[in-house]
């Protein structure tokens, strides 16, 4: 087993902002997020890309990044939970979320929404099974997937606006 | 029986700086005036004894309200995703007419006697401990055990207000009603705020015995409010265990044994420290405890590390062996824990008999087990998400040598819990604690999911045999043995739960088996092995109730029964049952009649004061090879909780337990190789995902007795719903779970 590579200077665009961080670029994403930029909204639920807790977006598209070394996102755009409620789209989930009493323990949450988010901007309608193709990679152990899919639906309806 | 309703210092107020009030309260939940103590035990049958602590006061609830009008309820119970911070809130805001849109939650402190659950009280023979209830989240306990004194206190606090804003208005308090927040005297239209009152209101002498809102009063109770913590859960916000930070904290993942009770003989870690951040590895009693800067370093460093270890307990053990050694057992009689007519005489000579046999489980929280501690040697701060923080924070004051009061334990929102963080070896608190005196700095224990899986305290291998006799066309006589691993690993756990003789934990479900069969008899066995072992959302109900609605459904058949109609036979003096079992029919369209493609099972099953009948709709489709296709279409379910504080909550309880039944009915599984746990995450232990999670449907009956738990009811009836159903397609009992390992069954 070998060690990780020794540390390297990466700038990378994290929620609009661009941070500059000393990191081994074997180091994963998701630990560059919470541990060198405090950003603890993205979860570990796995560290194998089991369970989607972990989901961020890197350009646009929902990314493990439990299993996405910091390196592969350089020069890349990182979006988190904590800029959701920045757009639009983002804060009409949040809102959904919290009228269908969608979150329980809520750990999942933040994986599940950037996972919502990104399905919907790809597909502003979704069919059952496309909901299904896009959101069976999130795992939520207190069970609230057909709340999730009522919460998509409505929203694709125009809901929470 | 009911005790005094009066008691002299049920409740204290004191001003708070900037005014406003803070309060606090002591109710004993057997002194309700409108309400019979919460209980649906065994202890029923026990008559209260004279309580010579009765005039002790020891406060339980506690209210602020700031001069800003603010309510903020500070909650004893876990938040474990159930709902606890909306529905107690909700509770205190019902009787003191609070406007709900300026509530809000607060965990408690641990302490057990003053935030533990009336539903606990007399539990322990603890002296201040029985007193006040144990401060754990379990057992469908929260809403039912703090029911009756939450509501009191905000009725007593009201009360309180309505004084103080009659001296101020020199009017008399029945001219004075409460709404919003605000008292308000009609005649002059004036309006004082809670928050304006509240510092003089402190001043009052409690009401002994407020009065309490009939049901029809209630503005809050049976209102689908929106959960008050959902904003911090949508966007990024909350701080679980494994997010909290305190300074200069270090990050320690910890090299357990490789089979249970196995002894750390030798490490080397020589090649640890070419990980940067990688700072020492210290020897506890569970292992080897790898220090890093943060969790990736602590986690890439621990890879290097090599370790020998001496064998332990739970060397050799293979579950593939279990099914042979529980059946021994279930062949030789074990503790009686029920016996009606001649069930004695009868039991286990059935003309019928099954076996079934259930595997280890682990819970899988989404969140890892995590501690923050800091231990500075005279006294020590914890941070984690617990359902049993007053326990916790007393096992941790034990191993650090400190009195419980130097230990600040600071409970979390947890990530699920399902158990697992009500621990009756206090195994992750233990270690931390271990861990903080070797490493003596500010420090994080967090287990990676590997570490969560491999990591023991599984739900019990279980083995039932039940056996049967008809006669005449109905069922004469009914046996259920059970064998399964005792949960009392812990000499702490007799003392705190009195579980001495009959486990509860094993006969449950089983004892309460609901039909009126004329012989009938219940005896356990408790099996020891190396394998820790803890109760898992629904504890033996989930396996006990598997039996028994599984074997109901093969009876009715050999009797020439519909399994509907031969419930409902069997339930005519049960009206609560008979209710629920009626209306998801109803909801499914399903009468012995019904023809058409679809299968369907059912199966009922009544605790935690609750009840609740469970439905499933499945297709199942015979295969060219003979094994059979099966599609859930649907689950239906009709529940009984009484009073549903929050409706939209305890329909989100009872989704959330069939989600989570259904992982276990269909693939949950651990399984052990010579000791080894052979699963290790979600690729191996999966759990039920998007695309395998069928339409759901669930009605609440509209009840006015007190409210009953639901935070595992919609739990056990799921997997013998699901098998009763496939049974009608094919014939087959299925006598093992999970389900998927039947090679005849395919699940889409």
């Amino acid at each position: 087993m070998t060690t990780p590579a020794p540390r390297e200077t990466f700038a990378l665009s994290v929620n609009g902002r661009v941070e500059q961080t000393d990191v081994s670029p074997d180091k994963p994403l998701l630990w560059v997020l919470r541990d060198e930029l405090d950003l603890k909204g993205s979860k570990y639920g796995c560290g194998r890309a089991l369970c989607g807790a972990c989901t961020v977006h890197v350009d646009g598209q929902p990314t493990r990044a439990c299993v996405t070394p910091v390196k592969a996102v350089a020069g890349k755009s990182v979006t988190t939970i904590e800029a959701l409620s920045e757009t639009e789209l983002g804060a009409r989930v949040q809102r959904a979320w919290a009228s269908l009493n969608v979150p329980q323990c809520g750990y999942c949450q933040s994986g599940q929404i950037m996972a919502v988010v990104a399905l919907l901007k790809a597909i502003p309608a979704p069919t059952d099974q496309q909901i299904d193709e896009a959101l069976s990679g999130n795992i939520c152990r207190c069970g609230m997937y057909p709340r999730i899919r009522k919460a998509v639906h409505e929203l694709a309806a125009g809901g929470f606006a | 029986m009911k005790k005094p309703l009066l008691r002299r210092d049920f409740l204290r107020a004191t001003a708070i700086a900037g005014g406003g009030m803070l309060v606090a309260c002591k109710w004993d939940s057997d002194s309700s005036s409108d309400t019979p103590a919460p209980r649906g035990t065994a202890a029923d049958n026990t008559p209260p004894t004279a309580d010579p602590n009765a005039e002790r006061w020891t406060p339980n609830a506690f209210i602020r309200i700031s001069a800003d009008n603010f309510v903020t309820v500070i909650v004893g119970a876990a938040e474990i995703g159930q709902g606890t911070m909306t529905a107690i809130p909700m509770i205190v805001a019902e009787e003191l007419d609070a406007d709900w849109q300026r509530v809000s939650w607060e965990q408690s402190p641990a302490s057990a006697i003053t935030y533990g659950n009336p539903f606990w009280q007399g539990e322990g023979g603890l002296g201040d401990l029985d007193q006040a209830g144990l401060q754990i989240t379990a057992a469908s306990t929260t809403v039912r055990g703090y029911y009756t004194s939450q509501r009191r206190a905000g009725a007593a606090v009201r009360q309180m207000l309505l004084e103080t804003a009659s001296d101020q208005l020199g009017v008399s308090v029945d001219s004075l009603t409460t709404r919003d927040s605000f008292v308000i005297h009609e005649a002059s239209g004036t309006r004082l705020s809670y928050g304006s009152l509240a510092a003089a209101a402190a001043e009052k002498s409690p009401p002994s015995a407020p009065a309490l809102k009939s049901p029809g009063e209630f503005r809050l109770i049976g209102q689908s409010k929106q959960r008050l913590d959902a904003r911090e859960k949508t966007d990024g916000s909350l701080a679980y265990g494994f997010d909290f930070e305190i300074p200069d904290m270090v990050t320690v993942m910890v090299i357990r044994a490789p089979r249970f009770g196995a002894i750390l003989q030798s490490s080397d870690d020589s090649a640890a420290w070419d990980v940067e951040g990688y700072l020492g590895s210290h020897r506890v009693p569970s292992g080897l405890a790898v220090v890093g800067t943060d969790f990736w370093s602590a986690e890439q460093a621990r890879k290097q590390i090599k370790t020998e270890w001496l064998m332990g307990s739970g060397e050799g053990l293979s579950t593939a062996d279990l099914r042979d050694q529980f059946d021994t057992r279930n062949s030789l009689p074990g503790l009686p824990v029920r016996n009606d007519g001649l069930g004695v005489l009868s039991s286990l000579n059935g003309e019928i008999t099954a076996d079934y046999h259930f595997p280890y489980l682990a819970h899988a929280p989404m969140e890892p087990l995590n501690v923050t501690i800091d231990y500075r040697g005279s006294e020590c701060d914890i941070w984690c998400g617990s359902q049993w923080p007053d326990m916790d924070a007393l096992v941790a004051a034990t191993v650090l040598g400190l009195p419980v009061t130097a230990v600040n334990f600071h409970n979390l929102l947890s990530g699920g819990g399902f158990g697992r963080r009500a621990c009756l070896g206090f195994d992750y608190i233990q270690e931390a604690a271990h861990v903080a005196r070797a490493v003596n700095r500010p420090l994080k224990v967090v287990w990676t999911r590997e570490d969560d899986i491999r990591g023991g305290y599984y739900r019990p291998y279980t083995a039932c045999r039940l056996s049967a006799s008809l006669a005449g066309g109905a069922i004469d006589s009914w046996s259920h043995r059970v064998a399964s691993q005792t949960l009392l690993i812990s000499p702490l756990v007799e003392v705190a739960t009195g579980l001495v003789t009959e486990e509860v934990q094993t006969s449950q479900g089983a004892k309460e088996m609901p039909y009126a069969i004329p012989n009938v008899y219940v005896d356990t066995h408790s099996v020891i092995n190396g394998v820790p072992t803890l109760w898992v959302r629904s504890v033996a109900n989930a396996t006990n109730v598997y039996a028994v609605e599984t074997f109901f459904d093969h009876l009715a058949k050999q009797a020439g029964q519909h399994p509907l109609t031969l419930r409902r036979e069997l339930l005519t003096e049960k009206p609560r049952h008979l209710a629920v079992l009626n209306a998801v029919a109803e909801m499914a369209n399903w009468t012995p009649q019904t023809q058409d493609n679809l299968y369907r099972g059912v199966a009922l099953f009544a605790s935690y004061e609750s009840l609740i009948a469970q439905l499933v709709e499945a297709e199942v489709v015979e295969q060219n090879n003979g094994t059979h296709k099966v599609t859930i279409r649907k689950i239906y379910s009709a529940v009984d909780c009484g009073t549903a504080v929050n409706p939209d909550l305890v329909e989100a309880q009872i989704e959330s337990g069939i989600v989570f039944a259904l992982s276990s009915a269909l693939f949950g599984e651990i399984e052990l190789e010579e000791g080894v746990v052979k699963q290790s995450n979600f690729h191996d232990y999966p759990v039920l995902r998007m695309y395998q999670t069928p339409a759901i449907e669930t009605r609440i009956l509209p009840s006015d007795h007190s409210p009953g738990g639901v935070g595992e009811l919609g739990v056990p009836c799921v997997a013998p719903a699901l098998a009763n159903a496939i049974y009608a397609a094919t014939g087959e009992l299925y006598t093992s779970l999970p389900l998927n390992n039947n090679p005849s069954l395919a699940f889409e």
